[in-house]
């Protein structure tokens, strides 16, 4: 079972386009001067609004299409009071809202066409003469949804005649609803067996709702657009962090894996160490004795003439000796530290921790000793 | 998807939208983590793994440079961990010192050729020449018994006796 159940209702995934009888309308072809920018035609549109219509502008619902670099306009106007309070209502949630025929503009055909559109309560002849995208031709009838069919062949066969320049025309039924998703970026109708096709671009200016009321929709598409990129930045960075997370789980698998390896050679590992520890203190045993009372003997030569005492003395590996003393003359340490110093064996005096208390100094030195400088004492005879 | 998310109200999108968001922050915030414990784990295994490596690489110089260092030696002149006590003993015994000592076995470290075994020895209260007799004579020793670590003190009271503490190690060989 789906999670998000809604994904399987085409109904409720569809786009809701209103499309309005195509008699309540009065339209017409206007030629715009080669050059014209897009942003100029909606003021060119009012203008001839203006002229043509015997209403104000916010009296009217209307709309225009013009691809760009179309060489003319074509213009549809209605007076608002046609619709009902209850027809605008239905507009609110709608993604269009236009008339029939002006869906089949997105058909946009590149060679002559011609079409009868059938309505429940109108015919429409829409003819193309190949040369503009937009329709040079756009004839309307008011039929009676009740009207006998004689008098609908007799409006169809008016309507014909006035495509007498346009190939014979298809008579196809007037579009009642979108093909389109919810998220597409584009509204399509399906217009006999062709597809008409708007950008979100073009159907801001073919729909008849209230201009500012768009504007607001168009901000409201924007920001939802933001949201829906930003939502899929979010949905990209948690696909990331789940591949991120299976490396990590991979990654400490192969962790767990070099833990047993490690685990396993480590007593082997452990008896090859031991064995290098103990040859090198086995070698140093032969060839680098620890000579404690030769290195006291030594430092022990520079003491006459000294008022120092030795308290302990402590070896710090093979050749390092630490010596603490007091002395109740404090010159008498430096003296000493120098003297020290000057011994060809002695490598280094270090002066550590001194203190003086009671008028008794006490002192730590550090001699290091040069590697075999000091000799072994002789053997008892 | 997308018709899913366009078709929620704009205060639905939003929550959306902040809830994935807040999960793969938080998310990522502890992918991060972890991956930086890994990472450091990881250069710690290698580093561990290498110097295994490395010791086992060097098994063959390191058993025969051990092989070597003992060839030299007399095992009949090597030393247990007994047997170094009682030699300790019995020199201290020769420069009559014996009631001024203790001695304590501290270790033995094993291989298969060869064992090192630490006992630590002290001389208390003892005068330097009867030091420096012990300690000529265990220089004898040399080189199955040796001196590791060496400590002499001064008695407060009586700056003329001593306490040395040593730790001595003799190789023993086993064969």
């Amino acid at each position: 079972m789906s999670v998000l159940p809604n994904f399987t209702l085409s109904a409720a995934a569809v786009k809701k386009a209103v499309l309005l009888p195509d008699h309540a309308f009065f339209v017409r072809v206007m030629p715009v001067a080669p050059g014209t920018p897009p942003d100029g035609i909606p003021s060119q549109v009012e203008m001839a609004l203006e002229g043509l219509s015997p209403f104000a502008i916010p009296q009217l619902c209307y709309g225009y299409f013009f691809p760009p670099g179309a060489g003319r306009v074509l213009v549809y106007a209605a007076y608002r009071r046609r619709f009902t309070v209850a027809d605008a209502e239905q507009w609110t949630d709608a993604d269009a809202v236009l008339p029939a025929f002006a869906a089949c503009l997105g058909l946009a055909p590149v060679k002559p066409l011609a079409l009868l559109v059938t309505g429940a309560d109108f015919v429409t002849a829409l003819g193309w003469d190949g040369r503009d995208v937009v329709p040079a031709v756009v004839q309307t009838r008011a039929v009676a949804i009740d009207a006998p069919p004689e008098e609908r062949a007799a409006v169809q066969a008016e309507l014909a005649a006035q495509l007498k320049a346009f190939p014979p025309p298809a008579e196809v039924a007037a579009p009642t609803a979108t093909t389109s998703r919810i998220g597409d970026g584009d509204l399509r109708f399906t217009i006999g067996t062709l597809t008409a096709r708007f950008e979100s671009a073009q159907l801001d200016a073919l729909d008849v709702r209230d201009k500012t009321e768009l504007a607001a929709r168009r901000r409201d598409r924007a920001r939802d657009s933001y949201l829906w990129r930003a939502f899929l930045g979010c949905a990209a960075a948690i696909a990331l962090a789940a591949v991120l997370q299976l490396g990590i789980e991979g990654g400490r698998l192969w962790l767990r894996s070099r833990a047993l390896q490690t685990a396993s050679q480590a007593a082997a590992v452990q008896e090859i160490e031991t064995k290098h520890n103990l040859a090198n203190r086995i070698e140093e045993l032969f060839t680098r004795r620890l000579l404690p009372l030769e290195m006291i003997t030594l430092v022990g030569e520079k003491l006459p003439g000294s008022n120092i005492q030795f308290l302990r003395t402590v070896t710090k590996g093979l050749y390092v000796l630490e010596i603490e003393g007091q002395t109740n003359a404090t010159t008498d340490v430096f003296k000493y530290q120098a003297a020290l110093k000057d011994l060809p064996a002695c490598e280094h005096v270090e002066l550590g921790q001194t203190t003086d208390r009671g008028g008794v100094t006490r002192f730590i030195l550090t001699v290091t000793f040069k590697p075999a400088a000091v000799r072994p004492a002789a053997p008892p005879s | 998807m997308k018709a899913f998310f366009f078709s929620r109200h704009s205060r639905e999108k939003v929550l959306l939208t902040a809830l994935l968001a807040l999960v793969a922050v938080v998310w990522l915030l502890r992918v991060g983590r972890s991956s930086r414990e890994l990472w450091l784990e990881w250069r710690t295994a290698a580093a561990t793994l290498a110097t295994q490596q490395q010791w086992i690489d060097n098994r063959a110089n390191i058993e025969v440079a051990a092989a070597k260092a003992i060839e030299h030696l007399d095992p009949a002149r090597a030393f247990s961990s007994p047997q170094l006590l009682g030699e300790l003993s019995t020199i201290a015994d020769k420069i009559g010192v014996r009631a001024n000592t203790t001695s304590e076995i501290i270790g033995t470290d094993r291989t298969s050729l060869f064992s090192i075994n630490s006992v630590q020895f002290s001389l208390r209260n003892t005068d330097w020449d009867s030091l420096k007799r012990f300690y000529l004579e265990l220089s004898q020793r040399s080189p199955y018994i040796g001196i590791e670590q060496f400590s002499l003190t001064v008695n407060p009271a009586n700056p003329t006796l001593l306490t040395a503490t040593l730790r001595v190690s003799s190789v023993e060989i086993v064969r």
